[in-house]
């Protein structure tokens, strides 16, 4: 029949079970401090540092305009994106085949901001553990002050990272300026951010660790990301089974349950590798602790392989890393290859649509009409020279004559492709046409089409 | 999961062997569900009951009539001149070498340094393709036969220089017919 059994952030009724874990600083915690700080300051520092004169991280949305480190790539460059995406993909995959869920407990802003900004501030206020569920049961009248500062704090740094949103989508500059316009004058973007902030105080103020258990896809794909051979946090059966009191039981496990107290996930990790765990390394850290003050060496609770555990051979290369790494390749050589191929200019040459396929000039001549639509990559204008390569005894018609683009200008330009027929010769009614649209000897782009015509008679 | 959790699983059936809890789901879900029904209720009964939602139709509706008052707006703005005005403008030297220069430049490539016609039609005949009387040629120059060939040129070329470029056509027609492309359009007396 059916059973129901409470997991450990949920009780099985759906009621929501509250963690006030401990925080046990130890050797991770000091280091993952200072990975989590560095990764705020950058998350926070990048959208006000220039490039190239340029911002440095630009995702601007609204002009369908990414500017990355100096390059500014358009909505229509999707081959760069596709290849950044396999690489990026396979890149977390790799690292997740061979170190577990590093991601989760040292860089997810989840795990960075929850952790190292707003426990702290709820830690400072509330203390750790049961002194926050003794402050949540007090009296309203004695609460209140403390949690309206603390929701005071929460709410402000949502608002900086709220706002550090607006420099990444429309720029640092573009932010300050409408902090001086004022809120009414860009109210919809306002209201938007405010929106952004509530929902980020909600995040880190209430629904915290559902999120990694309930609604992250990366946590869920760990058991198809992980196997025997990745290094997870885990406890060590073997030496620490059976667990008793200290001195009662062979096993090194005093079952203290100080590792359950600090998990912020509440999970017991002594039941093995579970989805909720974020491997956030806090158990290891108390486990060292208590191993240390017992006299017993520690790393009862360590980054380990299952493999390792068990005995059995650690292999490095397995299937799967040979595969996942074939896609980073794929990735990165599409990455690279469409990138540095890329040109400050995009064109490329059209028919407009009910058209004739030629028209005849006079007697003895014909003329293929076509439409450039073309893009300027760069900040700057651009001149373009024009040359037709193919076929040489053509002539090239510009009827707007020499073309300058203005800095990142989209446009489309008219061009005449005009022939004598007696230098047509064709079987099939058409010869290829080629054109060269250059601005220097490391921008140029070959246009192929065909022109149609006529062979004249005589 | 270790041996121990086997036991006191869970539902009655197994695939691949696994088993699933009974649980109810989370109660935010649950309360995610609820509101969500809850905005349904009031958003149908506000677009298709209460007569203030607008459907994508009306929204298309009033973005348009937005568009096309802002371009009305617009083009009353840089109205261009009346037949009288080009006419005069016309009579002006200054005005009809400027033209020339802007012809030469721009517009010989297709049309012949004569306006006698390469790729584009002749100019200096009594057939026109577009309409032949002053505004009509202004409207051809401005906002060009882009699926012929002509580029509309209001935007490329300064107010003043289309006018004037216009104006020299228009005096280029009127001194007569020179050999070239054949007539293409409809015959337009009077030489405009």
């Amino acid at each position: 029949m059916a059973r129901t059994v409470d997991l450990s952030t949920v009780e099985a009724s759906g009621k929501r079970k509250w963690i006030y874990p401990i925080v046990s600083r130890g050797l991770w915690y000091r280091r993952r401090k200072w990975a989590a700080y560095a990764l705020i300051i950058w998350l926070v520092g990048v959208p006000w540092t220039q490039w190239d004169g340029r911002q440095t991280l630009l995702f601007d949305f609204y002009h369908r305009k990414f500017q990355v480190f100096g390059w500014t790539f358009f909505a229509n460059e999707s081959s760069v994106f596709l290849g950044f995406v396999l690489f990026f993909i396979a890149s977390i995959l790799i690292l997740t085949a061979l170190f577990g869920r590093v991601f989760c407990g040292w860089a997810c802003p989840q795990t960075v901001f929850m952790e190292f900004i707003f426990r702290p501030i709820e830690q400072w206020l509330e203390g750790t553990g049961l002194s926050q569920k003794r402050w949540n049961q007090q009296e309203y009248s004695k609460k209140l002050p403390r949690k309206l500062v603390k929701y005071f704090l929460f709410f402000s740094i949502s608002m900086v990272l709220s706002n550090t949103f607006i420099a990444y989508l429309f720029g640092s500059h573009h932010l300050i300026k409408m902090i001086q316009e004022g809120p009414l004058s860009n109210a919809s973007i306002f209201f938007g951010m405010l929106f952004v902030a509530v929902l980020i105080n909600f995040q880190f103020g209430w629904f915290r660790e559902q999120v990694c258990a309930f609604v992250c896809p990366y946590g869920r794909l760990q058991s198809i990301l992980l196997d025997r051979h990745s290094v997870i946090v885990a406890y060590d059966a073997k030496r620490g089974e059976p667990r008793g009191k200290l001195g009662q039981t062979s096993g090194d496990c005093i079952d203290c349950h100080k590792c359950v107290q600090v998990c912020p996930t509440g999970i017991d990790i002594r039941a093995g590798l579970q989805l909720e765990c974020i491997h956030c390394t806090q158990c290891i850290d108390v486990c060292d602790e208590v191993m240390t003050k017992i006299g017993k060496p520690i790393g009862l609770i360590a980054y380990n392989t299952q493999a390792a555990m068990a005995e059995k051979p650690k292999v490095i290369f397995r299937p799967r890393l040979l595969i996942y790494g074939l896609v980073f390749l794929i990735g990165g050589f599409l990455m690279g290859a469409f990138g540095l191929g890329r040109k400050s200019i995009d064109a490329s040459l059209h028919r407009e649509a009910g058209r004739n396929l030629f028209e005849k000039v006079g007697q003895t001549e014909f003329v293929n009409n076509f439409k450039i639509n073309i893009q300027n990559r760069l900040d700057e204008s651009q001149k373009l020279s024009w040359q037709l390569i193919e076929p040489p005894s053509a002539e090239l018609i510009l009827p707007e004559g020499e073309i300058e683009l203005k800095p990142e200008e989209k446009r489309s330009i008219q061009l005449l492709i005009k022939m004598k027929s007696e230098d047509f010769h064709s079987e099939v009614g058409s010869i290829p046409l080629k054109i060269k649209i250059s601005v220097d000897a490391d921008n140029q782009v070959d246009l192929n089409s065909k022109i149609f015509g006529y062979e004249s008679d005589d | 999961m270790n041996e121990s959790d086997d036991d006191k699983l869970m539902r009655d059936h197994e695939y691949d062997g696994i088993q699933e809890y009974d649980n109810n789901l989370p109660r935010w879900w649950v309360y995610k569900f609820l509101i969500t029904i809850a905005f349904a209720v009031v958003y149908m009964y506000w677009m298709q009951f209460s007569g203030s939602g607008k459907n994508i139709w009306d929204e298309y509706m009033t973005d348009r009539t937005a568009y096309e008052r802002d371009e009305m707006l617009r083009a009353a703005k840089n109205m261009r001149p009346s037949e009288e005005e080009f006419l005069a403008l016309a009579a002006d030297p200054l005005v009809l070498s400027s033209g020339e220069l802007v012809f030469k430049e721009r517009c010989a490539s297709c049309h012949g340094l004569k306006g006698e016609g390469i790729v584009g039609p002749n100019l200096t005949d009594h057939y026109w393709i577009h309409g032949g009387s002053l505004m009509e040629i202004a409207n051809v120059v401005e906002k060009g036969v882009p699926e012929k060939g002509m580029v509309p040129w209001k935007g490329i070329l300064k107010p003043d220089e289309i006018y004037a470029v216009i104006a020299y056509v228009h005096e280029l027609n009127k001194k007569g017919e020179v050999e070239g492309k054949a007539a293409e359009g409809e015959f337009v007396s009077g030489g405009k």
